[in-house]
């Protein structure tokens, strides 16, 4: 199902991009069942128990004039690419300029397939608003909360300077504002720029149509996993996993943090209708973190009350997923496995 | 664990011992490995101590991010970490086995801040961790003889004075006892500069053994001065206005590696779009120089950086910024390639985690 993400409201999953289904309204595939034949209490997921995700984004691309002390304006920024409300003075917390070795279409690339490599980063600027403004000049940017050297500046944004070695048909800057002020994470917009000198373009607004982002799920191909019912103290293990969600190599030491969470009367297709509130739509949500390892009880994991994770029972819809959040920006989890009780 | 040895003729052989250390965490930097010449790497790839930190601190209240210290093989593969995030060396730019081997040492970046310290903690991760604060001190710190530790501090305590930085000291630390003692002021010889400039902006500090002397990089003039240890006396000046070498002239840098007749410069606004490595022949009787390297690959680091030669001669750099590592001969043939997605601080590469690190190693 290709689904372009729009106004909601409410929660989203951990503020992510997390999709459901692909127009399947039935039941998963057969059921794998091994832990209904054991004792043991252990599962392990395999790449054709997960779902599969792909993502696009449509960043708005401009041209700037270089050598001028542009503006950049967010204060029309009320809805973020995930459709989630944005206040423009009070969520966000860094806006952060950046300077990419790569063209505008393979950054919004690597960006999609979330592979955006640090070794192409050129440099980077940030403004930090307190709540008293939504838009800077450039010259009021700082580096990481410190005062940066006007003659650095211009060595990135004036194509005339001796220095600048930034052609911008091979290099192009990514203004970011975000929630949080930990780089890279909790983008709510993006916009890509260039500069030229013949530009007479001295401000750029970051709105909501700044960036689109569509998504399409499956879910179908999604075998679920039989696990005993009423049991608590489930072991779910991606050690075997080698695929993503999203296709990228699932590396098991990032996997960070695990959720199970209950829709008692939903279907699927509710589901993948909600995708983007996931977690405000659930009926029972237990999280935790990962702290090692490619294993984790289930039973470590709690609702925001602090109640544990009770087990499966035969009603509506259980499922794991599990997170990379450290070194991912894409924040989608990497799997997520439907679980079934046994009979 | 059993250990046997052999001697005389004899085998001993110990109890079987039971060994528990802390956990690997999960969320480590991934590394990617690509070779070019792998067989003409140092020690096959050897192990390098870095940490995570500073891409969550910004000084800017409620920014916090993870911290790990860590060390990966030759193959990428973490063997040691440590979660840094809540202790004092959390937003981590520098971490370093001590000279014994016993310690792992963190630093936080703490850029202009009161917020500088210092930790150590044993390198089964257990126990308790010794703090060290020092307000106004960042960046880096280093090894001295005798276990000691160089840092530097600047002399307002940190954060700025009418919108400068000011200069900082040089300082060597006792961390038996804790007392950090003054081995130079920068104002001894370069405060007409720093005072012209935003302040010194000192980032990067070393240990000669050869030259019993202490180098020291300041970002805001360019310059890498060189004292005796534990003197700490000005024996000469690399770049800037106070250059004793004419044709030693650079746009910023961070980490060096200074030896007794050629230095290494990581020159952070380099050519080719990224950050350069130069390289330079020295006499300081004669303040004649001659380059012998730019190694320029694109690749930026617009903060951090370092360089430093192997034992082997091949060069080891970091681009902290772009969480890249290049091998390179000292001709500057790219030898390996590693990359990952996290920004990173300092490095310290070397052969083996059971003999003296470097530059002990040498």
């Amino acid at each position: 199902m290709k689904v372009r993400a729009r106004p909601k409201g409410g929660a989203l999953l951990l503020a992510s991009l997390a999709t459901f289904g692909c127009g399947d309204s039935g039941p998963g595939t057969a059921a794998q069942n091994s832990t209904c034949n054991s004792p043991s209490s252990s599962f392990t997921i395999t790449d054709d128990t997960n779902y599969s995700l792909s993502n696009s984004f449509t960043i708005q691309m401009s041209t700037l004039k270089d050598a001028t002390d542009l503006t950049f304006d967010w204060s029309g920024l009320t809805r973020d690419f995930f459709g989630k409300p944005v206040d423009p003075l009070a969520d966000i917390d860094v806006v952060l300029i950046s300077l990419w070795h790569l063209t505008p279409a393979a950054l919004s690339t690597a960006l999609q397939n979330d592979n955006l490599s640090l070794s192409s980063n050129a440099g980077a600027i940030t403004t930090y608003p307190d709540g008293s403004y939504t838009s800077q000049n450039l010259l009021g940017f700082n580096s990481l909360g410190n005062p940066l050297p006007v003659a650095d500046l211009w060595k990135r944004f004036d194509t005339s300077n001796p220095n600048f070695q930034y052609p911008q048909d091979q290099y192009t800057f990514m203004a970011m504002a975000s929630t949080g002020t930990i780089l890279g994470k909790g983008a709510r917009t993006l916009s890509l720029f260039n500069i030229a000198p013949g530009s007479n373009v001295t401000r750029l607004d970051l709105t909501n149509d700044s960036t689109k982002l569509d998504y399409s799920v499956h879910l179908t191909g999604a075998k679920a996993v039989k696990v005993p019912g009423a049991l608590p103290g489930l072991t779910i293990d991606w050690g075997q996993m080698t695929v993503n969600a999203l296709g990228n190599e699932y590396i098991p030491a990032q996997i960070t943090q695990a959720v199970v969470a209950h829709f008692a009367t939903s279907s699927r297709a509710d589901l993948e209708a909600q995708f983007l509130n996931l977690e405000s739509a659930a009926d029972g949500w237990w999280s935790g973190k990962v702290l090692s390892g490619t294993s984790i009880d289930l039973g470590t994991l709690a609702n925001a009350n602090g109640g544990t994770f009770p087990g499966v029972d035969g009603s509506g819809i259980w499922l794991a997923a599990l997170f990379c959040t450290e070194s991912c920006n894409n924040p989608a989890p990497w799997s997520i496995t439907f679980l079934e009780s046994c009979k | 664990m059993q250990v046997v040895a052999q001697g005389g003729g004899k085998t001993y052989t110990s109890n079987v011992y039971t060994v528990k250390s802390g956990f690997l965490p999960n969320g480590l930097p991934t590394m990617k490995v690509s070779d070019k010449n792998a067989s003409a790497l140092f020690s096959g790839g050897g192990f390098t101590v870095n940490c995570t930190g500073i891409a969550g601190t910004t000084g800017i209240s409620g920014s916090k991010g993870t911290s790990y210290a860590f060390i990966f093989d030759k193959d990428g593969d973490m063997v040691w970490a440590l979660d840094l995030t809540n202790t004092v060396a959390t937003g981590c730019s520098r971490a370093r086995i001590s000279p014994d081997a016993k310690y792992m040492w963190a630093g936080n970046f703490a850029n202009v801040s009161t917020s500088g310290a210092l930790m150590r903690v044993t390198m089964d991760g257990l126990g308790s961790p010794k703090n060290y604060a020092f307000p106004g001190r960042s960046h880096d710190f280093s090894f001295l003889p005798g276990g000691h530790v160089l840092f530097f501090q600047q002399q307002n305590g940190g954060g700025y004075t009418n919108n400068k930085e000011g200069p900082d000291w040089i300082k060597d630390l006792d961390p038996e006892t804790g007392t950090a003692t003054t081995v130079y002021d920068e104002t001894t010889d370069f405060a007409t500069e720093i005072a012209n400039s935003s302040g010194a902006h000192t980032n990067f500090a070393a240990y000669i053994p050869e030259l019993k002397a202490v180098s020291f990089s300041m970002r805001h003039i360019s310059t890498v001065g060189l004292l005796s240890y534990p003197a700490g006396k000005l024996l000469t000046v690399f770049g800037g206005t106070r250059t004793a070498f004419s044709n030693m002239t650079w746009d910023v840098q961070h980490g060096h590696d200074v030896r007794s007749d050629h230095l290494w410069i990581f020159n952070n606004n380099g050519t080719g779009g990224g950050a350069s490595v130069l390289g330079f022949r020295y006499d300081i009787a004669s303040k004649m120089a001659t380059q012998t390297l730019n190694y320029s690959s694109g690749v930026a680091s617009t903060a951090f950086g370092d360089v430093t030669e192997l034992p082997n001669t091949n060069l080891f750099v970091t681009y902290s910024t772009s969480g890249v590592f290049h091998e390179i001969s000292m001709t500057g043939t790219l030898l390996r390639e590693i990359s990952t997605t996290t920004p990173l601080g300092y490095s310290e590469h070397l052969a083996t985690l059971y003999g003296p690190p470097p530059p002990f190693d040498r």
